[in-house]
């Protein structure tokens, strides 16, 4: 069994930390910032580590993102702030690695809590205790609102809870963030899963949506519905639930296991099937550089020893002997889809067999909204937004984060809830002066 | 869970409550009327102008005006600062144009406290008084009398050449005194002997507080492929004055040393960068705080930083108001004589921690008491009978609290 402790870097000293911070330029057009779908001032926290002040520099975060610790922890910062970080001089900044160290100094020594304006009488409805929840939580609490959360499982933290393995996202963490969160001021009611949309939102002032997009798209091949084959995002959500609860997991998987997808479902499937001991192979349709999947995570997956094929596409499965089958076609890139990237186009259709014990799909995810409400979605089922306030199509109702764009970044779902929240914010302070 | 709090930043001066001690001292960053409104917008809570002065006594400017003395350091590090010199003037612009914008920011800012930086001959009676009137006139909460600059207006007997005598300082404070309605700020030069000296002058002869101290007077380098000073001003060069990090604990000892001979308010000067410094010198017995070169290298915008560090400090331990710890770290001050002959510490390095440098073997080998060794492990170890205490391997040990001393 490999250990776990591996996929984390250790946390930086006080020292390393300021040592880093100093390294910082505080370039004038702060690209970092500019990197950050939260828009964190970066350049501003780090200057603050500079100076030792690490209370206020996590203040600063959470001024822009609540869930400032769990974001230094998956963040993809590669792809997004230090990707932008200009010292040409030397390295980049470590921006996610200093946002870790901080988000851990104050969860060490009492959670700073911003400043709350005095209760303004109106109420908001939330729907969703993922990223997007809780950021909107968060942003409206500060504003005054009475915030009730409303999710449907039976713990806060949708996809951070659910979904991402402990192996990189600390737990101890997300908890802390979301008890961060009440500490502001806003309720959580779990096991309430909100079908009708018209009778829910009668009790409240404005409603935000941050439903994500978990529900797995399914795979219409042949045998599809073979045991062994399991989708991915069950798989991670049924680890995840037998650590919550010290129970031994339900799905147990042999020693040879295929993934299918290129997406994070599909890598950090991967991956815990490897840590779980496994042999484990990832078939992708399309190219390395096409996979939606962080860099970071691809590598670190390599690293770790599991297998890539790209361009298969698989066509069938069956079984052989007792063992699962699947046959994979051979594809190469054809004219760009709608997602911009080339189309898979299969090479020939005669396939190629590979055998294994459990297969594990992971091919994409789908808004999973089921009470039919009235808001216009688009032919994903993904809700349409106004993009400056977050509103959807219907007067008083908001949403952001999986549910509009089909699964991006935890810190992008953040941004939303933000977003969203001012957006309320302004939507109630009109209606207010019109009456 | 930690309750959000709100600390009171505010603090008297002279009379004035300002909104928080962080004030431009006359400088670059206080060179247009248009900057102090910048600088006020993103929150500092006073200004004192660039100097101003009779359109006749100005000089024009030279290139270029700047050295410093910065450190590369390791490879992987940018370019540091630790002190800059300037052989900058007073202000170049003209007179009447300075009152007009004094009285504009102070429309649009009555909260912040506006000081003008004012500068005449030593033998100028009319010309300081006429300053005076015409900057209370325009509207300044308070005047800075500039008897500091070290290079240029001495030549002419100005700035540091009326600072350095404690007569003339004596002198011209009474002749402001005379004609002020508004409260008159001495600043004081580094460039003496007994900076107190000085500033007693300026206390008996009526000035309401001490700002201190101005820039030290420095040749920051030399070009070694020109092999002139720096900075080189087509191929001549004159000393200047220093500035930055480097300046601080220069800065300090004459804060603490004015603040215990004198029953004065004293605005604290000189290489302040961050929230840090500036307590450190509110607890040597300023009441408010002046920076320049900290402002020239990372802009008005350290305000925040500067502010919320402050507060984080003041939170920490309790304060409510800056006046509670105004010169409380003044009392441990003493003379050599008084301090503990009887008690010893020696060295003690962390194992756990130690990165096996041996940097502190060398030092206290070559410059110590030969009280350190390092064996095959490379880890330093402490001779009991050898080591007299004297904190070399702790100054010199790279990391954070490895190499400390403890009870002998
Ligand atoms: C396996 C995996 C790995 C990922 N890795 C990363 C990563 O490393 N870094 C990163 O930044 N992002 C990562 N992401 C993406 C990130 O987790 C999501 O973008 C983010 O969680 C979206 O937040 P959200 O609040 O919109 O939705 P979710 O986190 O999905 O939360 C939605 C919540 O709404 C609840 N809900 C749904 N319907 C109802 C209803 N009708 N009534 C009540 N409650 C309801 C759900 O139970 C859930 O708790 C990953 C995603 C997955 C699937
Ligand atoms: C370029 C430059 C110009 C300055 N001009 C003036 C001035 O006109 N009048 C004045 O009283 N002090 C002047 N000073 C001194 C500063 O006000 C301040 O006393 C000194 O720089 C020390 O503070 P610091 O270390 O924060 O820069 C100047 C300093 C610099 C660097
Ligand atoms: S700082 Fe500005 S004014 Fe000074 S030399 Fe550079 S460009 Fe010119």
């Amino acid at each position: 069994m490999k250990n776990a402790d591996n996929y984390l870097p250790p946390l930086m000293s006080a020292q390393e930390a300021v040592v880093e911070a100093s390294r910082c330029l505080s370039c004038a057009d702060a690209p970092c910032r500019q990197g950050c779908p939260a828009a964190n001032d970066i350049v501003k926290f780090i200057r603050q580590i500079a100076q030792r002040n690490f209370r206020g520099a996590i203040k600063t975060v959470r001024e822009s993102n609540v869930l400032a610790g769990t974001c230094a922890l998956i963040c993809p910062v590669g792809e997004l702030c230090e990707f932008r970080c200009t010292t040409k001089l030397q390295k980049p900044i470590a921006i996610g690695a200093l946002q870790r160290f901080v988000a851990e100094y104050d969860r060490q020594h009492g959670m700073s809590l911003l400043p709350v304006k005095e209760p303004n009488g109106f109420s908001v409805g939330i729907i969703g205790s993922g990223p997007a929840g809780l950021s909107a939580a968060f942003e409206l609490c500060r504003l005054g609102y009475d915030v009730e959360i409303h999710e449907a499982e039976d713990l806060p933290g949708g996809i951070l809870t659910y979904g991402i393995p402990s192996y990189r996202l600390s737990p101890e963490m997300v908890k802390d963030e979301i008890e961060y969160v009440k500490a502001m001021g806003a309720k959580i009611i779990t096991g309430s899963k909100i079908g009708k949309l018209a009778e829910f939102s009668e009790k409240y002032d404005a409603i935000f949506i941050g439903i994500g997009a978990y529900r797995a798209t399914p795979l219409c091949i042949e045998g599809a519905d073979i045991d062994g084959v399991y989708q991915a995002a069950s798989f991670l959500k049924d680890r995840r639930i037998a650590e919550l609860h010290g129970k031994p997991p339900m799905i147990n998987l042999g020693r040879n296991v295929i993934v299918i997808g290129g997406g994070n479902t599909a890598i950090d499937a991967a991956q815990s099937a490897r840590l779980a001991g496994c042999e484990v192979e990832i078939f992708y349709r399309r190219s390395e550089n096409d996979m939606p999947a962080f860099k970071s995570e691809i590598q670190s997956a390599k690293k770790n020893g599991v297998r890539f094929h790209f361009n298969h596409m698989p066509l069938r499965f069956s079984v052989t002997g007792g063992r699962l089958v699947v046959t994979f076609a051979k594809t190469m890139p054809g004219s760009p889809d709608d997602t911009g990237r080339p189309a898979p186009i299969m090479i020939d259709s005669s396939g190629e067999d590979y055998e294994a014990d459990n297969i594990l799909l992971a091919i994409g995810q789908e808004a999973t909204f089921e009470g039919n409400c009235g808001i216009a979605t688009d032919s994903r089922g993904l809700i349409i937004v106004d993009k400056e306030t977050g509103a959807t199509s219907m007067p008083g109702v908001f949403a952001g984060g999986d549910a509009i764009n089909g699964g991006a970044t935890a810190v992008q779902a953040v941004a939303d809830g933000r977003c969203a929240a001012l957006g309320i914010d302004k939507f109630i302070t009109e209606n207010r002066q019109s009456r | 869970m930690r309750m959000a709090t709100q600390t009171n930043l505010s603090v008297r001066f002279c009379g004035f409550e300002m909104a928080n001690p962080f004030i431009l001292s006359s400088a670059p960053p206080t060179g247009t009327g248009e900057m102090i409104k910048q600088a006020f917008e993103a929150g500092w809570g006073g200004a004192v102008t660039k100097t101003l002065a009779h359109d006749r006594d100005l000089l024009a400017n030279v290139t270029p005006r700047l050295a410093s003395l910065s450190f590369a350091g390791r490879s992987d590090e940018a370019k540091k600062l630790y002190g800059l010199e300037n052989i900058e003037l007073i202000t170049d612009r003209p007179l009447d144009i300075w009152l007009k914008e004094i009285g504009d920011i102070k429309t649009q800012f009555p909260r912040q406290l506006l000081v003008a930086s004012i500068m005449a001959g030593g033998n100028d009676r009319v010309g300081w008084q006429e300053l005076v009137r015409m900057c209370q006139n325009a509207g300044a909460d308070m005047l800075e009398l500039n008897f500091s600059c070290p290079h240029g207006m001495p030549e002419k007997g100005m700035g540091m050449a009326i600072g350095q005598d404690p007569e003339v300082t004596a002198r011209v404070t009474d002749w402001v005194k005379s004609v002020s309605t508004i409260p008159v700020i001495a600043k004081m030069t580094p460039n003496i002997a007994d900076i107190r000296v000085p500033a007693k002058a300026a206390v008996k002869a009526g000035a309401d507080a001490i700002s201190a101290i101005n820039t030290v007077a420095v040749i920051a380098g030399v070009d070694l492929e020109t092999l002139a000073p720096l900075p080189n001003v087509f191929g001549k060069s004159t000393h200047g004055g220093y500035s930055g990090p480097a300046i601080k604990p220069i800065a300090l000892k004459a804060v603490a040393g004015i603040s215990l001979d004198l029953q004065v308010q004293v605005s604290g000067i000189g290489g302040i960068e961050t929230w840090s410094d500036a307590v450190e010198f509110i607890l040597l017995g300023a009441t408010n705080v002046q920076l320049c070169t900290a402002v020239m290298f990372h802009g008005f915008g350290i305000i925040e930083e500067l502010k919320d560090g402050f507060a984080g400090f003041m939170e920490d331990h309790g304060f409510t108001r800056i006046e509670e710890f105004i010169g409380k770290s003044l009392p441990f001050l003493t003379d050599h004589i008084n301090l503990d002959r009887e008690r010893k510490m020696i060295s003690q390095i962390d194992e756990a921690t130690c990165v096996k440098c041996d940097r502190c073997v060398i030092s206290c080998r070559d410059a110590g008491y030969q009280a350190l060794t390092a064996g095959p492990d490379r880890i330093p170890k402490v001779d009991r009978n050898r080591c007299t205490g004297c904190s070399l391997c702790v100054q010199v040990c790279p990391v954070w609290d490895c190499a400390k001393l403890v009870a002998a």
